[in-house]
């Protein structure tokens, strides 16, 4: 039951990475307004959304060398 | 009363003359960025062997941080990068959405072990001095990308 989850889990994570890769694939040069850079830009445009995107960039940063996960 | 014209001459002045005049051919030296390099590189292989849980791994951690934070400061203009789309903000939001979902749900279930969540697997990753230093790399890296946006 435990490895049947884990697994699921992984695979979860696997599909999602594959479904970036999907999305960004075809915004390379085509489509450059469906890119994740394009997606980052928009947020950053906006004086909130950049200081929220640098807080959880921060955010990060203290998760995984300050505080540590389990 | 007569103003003097011509060119003022002082000693910054005919130290570059001699400058250019010894060094025409030679490209200057990007003297700044090399040793913001170097001073990164040595940051990140001392805090790399930081632990988490102690002062000089909060402590340094917030140094980096900071100085992110000063880079976006004195760059507060809007980016003029290219903007996304409707159809591409729905996409990448929820693409987002899900990856949080997921975690979320994992971090949920217990035990961990079973249940991993990204950041129980990038952990593992980090464990070691350069794992680390090399995922302190990357955090900078990314900061310094989204504070010049």
């Amino acid at each position: 039951m435990t490895m049947t989850a884990q697994v699921a889990i992984l695979a979860g994570y696997v599909v999602l990475a594959l479904l970036a890769v999907a999305l960004g694939l075809p915004a390379r040069g085509r489509r450059p307004y469906a890119s994740p850079t394009a997606f980052v830009a928009t947020i950053m445009s906006h004086p909130a959304g950049r200081w929220i995107v640098l807080l959880l960039w921060m955010w990060v940063g203290w998760h995984f060398f300050v505080r540590g996960s389990d | 009363m007569r103003r003097r014209s011509g060119l003022r001459l002082n000693w910054r002045t005919l130290a570059g003359m001699g400058q250019r005049a010894v060094g025409s051919t030679k490209r200057p030296v990007p003297w700044a960025p090399l040793a913001l390099g170097a001073a990164t590189l040595c940051y990140v292989s001392v805090a790399g062997g930081l632990s988490p849980f102690t002062w000089p791994a909060m402590v340094s951690t917030t140094i980096g941080g900071l100085a992110i934070f000063a880079v976006a400061w004195r760059r507060p203009s809007p980016s003029t990068a290219v903007r996304a789309s409707r159809s591409g903000l729905v996409a990448w939001a929820g693409w987002l959405a899900a990856v949080t979902g997921w975690e979320l749900w994992a971090l949920s279930m217990h035990p961990r072990s079973s249940h991993p969540t990204l950041s129980s697997l990038l952990n593992n990753l980090i464990e070691t001095h350069p794992g680390r230093s090399v995922a302190l790399l990357a955090w900078l890296g990314l900061g310094w990308w989204l504070a010049r946006r």
